[in-house]
């Protein structure tokens, strides 16, 4: 079994390192068409001669052209160097760093509490034993996926603030008092907002339905095993580690806005002002980092699918 | 809107009488405390040079000095330089340098005192082909810089220009402690964690983004009362008076208009005003055949009513404008009223023009069964929300006169790039922030229309471009007055902008801290005076 995971992951590997090739391009190409520059990152253009903005363009190396430019930029990647940020000067790797952290501690437990909602109402809904629980429970996750994530983070700080006098925001090394709210009020907004709660809970509960009608099931019923053992490698572990992967993206989108709205200072507020100051080389490294957390998860999903059943590897 | 926007370049230094030992204040008022101020974004870069945003100009209020300054008044006053001379032509200027202002801590300068090198030094720096900056371009008129002593310096001029003095104000940076000391780039470790002579030095920079400043005890005009600043940056604009609020933050330096009220009725804090040279403004493409007519121009004006939106947007907090400077300029002619809210007018100067049929729509007809319609472009800035509410005013008072408004919203960058580079437009909503030259040349001239030029609207006049170029090449200020009172009343009359409104920014202070004076757009130019009352601390 461990050859077949072996030979899965090295296929996955390969597949990988291609995606990174297509997503680092496209992002390039869509980059260099996007209107807006640079350079007024550096200067106020309207106030320079076309000269002295074409001398900024050069020094920033933005006068060569663009396969030239995704050239050097691969070819930097291959040391391992992601380059430098165009806005800050600091070293894109370690902007990712100092971000990245913050962002994983968010999007992870935002991840484990959508899990942990969708997994009890799931479950609830699918043995039909508490109807009204389980129904209240649906009802709640739906309602907060369909409201916008960014509301949502207004409402939730609206709520903590009036209600419970304390400002959900994340709190600098200056700031004394801060209070759990800060950690965990974005973690909700996150965890059961941004839409994903109700399609992970209905997923699951579907899949829950469909493993209890089986006829292993029944006879485990009949023989008065336990449910559980039974159930929870079909019923949970392959449906969970499918959708955990699959929503990995959306998570990593919905922390753009939350970390936005609660002025969390991790990869999603950095993505956003690469993005409005056309910092390139910070967008390429957030897309490149991205994408390999969603591929990462994408392999381990297979990797876990193939452990519990090694059919799936051929 | 966009600080970014910015005609004519803004200058400043850190100000302030000259009173006061490196020791301490004579003032009598107590030293300690800190202060949090929130600002929104957080700055790309920590020095004087590189730095090009609002938050950064702000922030070097605070870390460095000039060799003159301004008051409160915006009256040059002397900084690092305590005297000056020019020379009859108006070209060289010789600076007496204190011999008292000491480098901050962290630049390892040792004993060495700030002198003429150091200044000379910071002007090669700006000028260096290696360091981008928007300094550059102001900094041209200087022909020479040259140490004549230690303290003493010489700059030349190559022509003489109006308020020199004023355009001399930049600041000055330790060159030495540079990583080259030619240039100054963005990856020099000085941009993140620069040091300065300024009244407090950068401590550190936390990985939350906060920039945290202690009182520099060395100086030159004597201790600051606090203890310790701190820069807490915002990504949401909307969050910034929650924090206010909620005690993440002592003082906000422009308070959202929504919120004026909230903070007025709280008895924590103190509200005030301060008064930017900029104003907004509907700009009107040339090029569109129907807004090339005077009368029409002339019609969207009359049409808009501006005092509504001004008074129910911005709850009254601001002054309407009647031609291209802003109020508080000296160059405003206060004899030019603006154009009263007047929809018949609006529709007799439309008829004039031409456009008297009414379409089965609603809308004047313009051409074969075509409205008469504009696209309004307007910038996307999660800053001000309140944009939107302008717009949709406007589409409405304009369908009141007739004319189809289309809006068109754009992402930032891209609206700059249509209305700048590619003149896509047929109406913008814009802002333009001045420094004290009033100077409109870039804005009006014909020579001004080509990609990423101020005058975007492509408005061409002989007469004032004539106006323009003398008023440029004139020294005499009160003949310059004049000239810029003609052509105010000349751009009022011919409405290439609709004239809207120049705004009255708040800041937000704790009621703790005493003695609050703010610089119009510098802010922090005087914050080494301010103070907590120690039972306050």
């Amino acid at each position: 079994m461990l050859k077949r995971v072996a030979r899965a992951l090295a296929r996955e590997g390969m597949r990988t390192a291609v995606l990174f090739l297509l997503v680092t391009l496209a992002m390039f190409v869509l980059l260099s068409r996007a209107p807006g520059d640079p350079v007024s990152l550096y200067v106020n253009v309207q106030s320079l001669s076309p000269e002295e903005v074409e001398a900024v363009r050069h020094e920033l190396g933005l006068d060569r052209s663009l396969p030239v430019r995704y050239g050097v930029w691969l070819g930097r990647l291959a040391q391992g160097d992601l380059g430098t940020s165009l806005r800050s000067g600091r070293p894109v790797a370690v902007e990712l760093w100092k971000t990245g952290w913050r962002t994983l501690l968010l999007t992870g437990s935002a991840m484990a509490l959508t899990l942990l909602f969708a997994s009890i109402t799931a479950y609830l809904a699918a043995m039909k034993r508490h109807p009204v629980v389980a129904s209240v429970l649906t009802a709640i996750g739906y309602a907060l996926s369909g409201l916008p994530v960014f509301w949502l983070g207004y409402l939730a700080i609206y709520i903590a603030t009036t209600r419970f006098q304390v400002l959900p925001l994340m709190m600098g090394a200056e700031s004394e008092g801060g209070s759990w709210a800060f950690f965990l009020v974005p973690v909700v907004v996150l965890g059961l907002g941004n839409g994903t709660v109700s399609e992970v809970t209905r997923h699951l509960r579907t899949h829950l339905e469909g493993v209890l009608r089986e006829d292993y099931i029944r006879t485990a019923r009949a023989k008065g095993a336990s449910l559980w053992r039974h159930l929870y490698k079909d019923g949970f572990v392959m449906p969970l580690s499918s959708l955990l992967a699959n929503k990995i993206p959306y998570v990593l989108g919905g922390a753009i806005v939350v970390e936005q709205v609660f002025n969390w200072p991790g990869m999603g507020r950095l993505t956003w002002q690469a993005a409005s100051d056309r910092d390139y080389p910070t967008l390429l490294g957030v897309t490149l980092l991205a994408a390999l957390v969603v591929r990462v998860a994408h392999v381990l999903k297979e990797a876990v699918q193939v452990a519990v059943n090694p059919q799936l590897a051929e | 809107m966009k600080s970014a926007m910015v005609a004519g370049v803004v200058f400043g230094v850190l100000a302030l009488s000259t009173s006061g030992s490196a020791q301490g204040r004579t003032d009598g008022f107590p030293d300690g405390g800190k202060l949090v101020y929130g600002e929104y974004g957080r700055p790309a870069t920590l020095d004087p040079i590189t730095s090009n945003d609002m938050v950064g100009l702000r922030l070097t209020e605070l870390l460095f000095n000039g060799l003159v300054s301004f008051s409160p008044k915006n009256e040059v006053v002397s900084d690092i330089a305590e005297s000056w001379t020019v020379s009859p032509d108006n070209r060289v200027y010789t600076f007496k340098l204190r011999s008292d202002v000491k480098w901050h801590l962290k630049a390892n300068a040792g004993d060495r005192t700030v002198g003429a090198d150091d200044a000379v030094a910071t002007l090669d720096v700006i000028r260096h082909a290696r360091t981008l900056t928007s300094l550059k371009a102001p900094y041209e008129l200087v022909a020479d810089a040259r140490k004549v002593d230690a303290q003493t310096l010489e700059i030349t001029l190559k022509r003489p220009i109006v308020n020199a003095l004023g355009r001399l104000s930049f600041k000055l940076i330790p060159t030495f402690a540079l990583k080259n000391p030619e240039f100054l780039s963005r990856d020099d470790p000085f941009a993140q964690s620069p040091s300065g002579t300024g009244p407090f030095q950068l401590a550190q920079v936390t990985d939350e983004g906060d920039v945290v400043m202690e009182a520099n005890t060395l100086y030159f005009k004597g201790r600051p009362h606090l203890d310790k600043l701190v820069l807490k940056p915002f990504a949401d604009k909307n969050v910034l008076t929650q924090a206010l609020l909620f005690n993440s933050a002592d003082m906000v330096v422009e308070v959202n208009p929504r919120d004026i009220a909230q903070i007025q009725g709280d008895k924590r804090f103190n509200l005030y005003p301060y008064n930017a040279l900029s104003y907004t403004f509907f700009g009107h493409n040339f090029k569109n055949p129907h807004l090339a007519k005077k009368e029409v121009r002339q019609a969207i004006a009359y049409a808009t009513n501006r005092q509504e939106m001004l008074d129910s947007f911005y709850a009254s907090r601001g002054t309407l404008i009647s031609g291209p400077f802003a109020p508080g300029s000296w160059a405003y002619n206060l004899d030019v009223k603006p154009l009263p809210f007047n929809i018949a007018r609006a529709k007799e100067l439309l008829a004039q023009a031409g456009y008297n049929k009414t379409g089965a729509d609603g809308y004047l007809a313009a051409e074969e069964g075509k409205p008469l319609q504009f696209t309004l472009k307007i910038p996307i800035e999660k800053e001000n929300e309140t944009i939107k509410r302008v717009a949709l005013a406007f589409q409405n008072y304009m369908k009141a006169a007739g004319i189809k408004i289309n809006l068109e919203f754009r992402e930032w960058q891209a609206w700059k790039q249509d209305v700048f580079v590619d003149h896509d437009f047929d109406i913008v909503i814009a802002n333009w922030a001045f420094d004290d030259s009033a100077d409109i040349s870039t804005l009006f001239h014909s020579g001004e229309t080509a990609a990423w030029r101020n005058n975007f609207v492509g408005y061409s006049n002989p007469d004032v471009d004539g106006l323009i170029v003398e008023a440029k090449t004139t020294l005499d200020r009160e003949k310059q007055r004049t000239i810029n009172q003609r052509l105010h009343q000349t751009l009022a009359e011919e409405q290439p902008y609709t004239f809207l409104w120049t705004l009255t920014n708040y800041a937000a202070v704790h009621r703790k801290v005493r003695h609050v004076e703010l610089h119009p757009f510098k802010l922090f130019t005087f914050a080494d005076t301010w103070y907590i009352p120690k039972k306050e601390q």
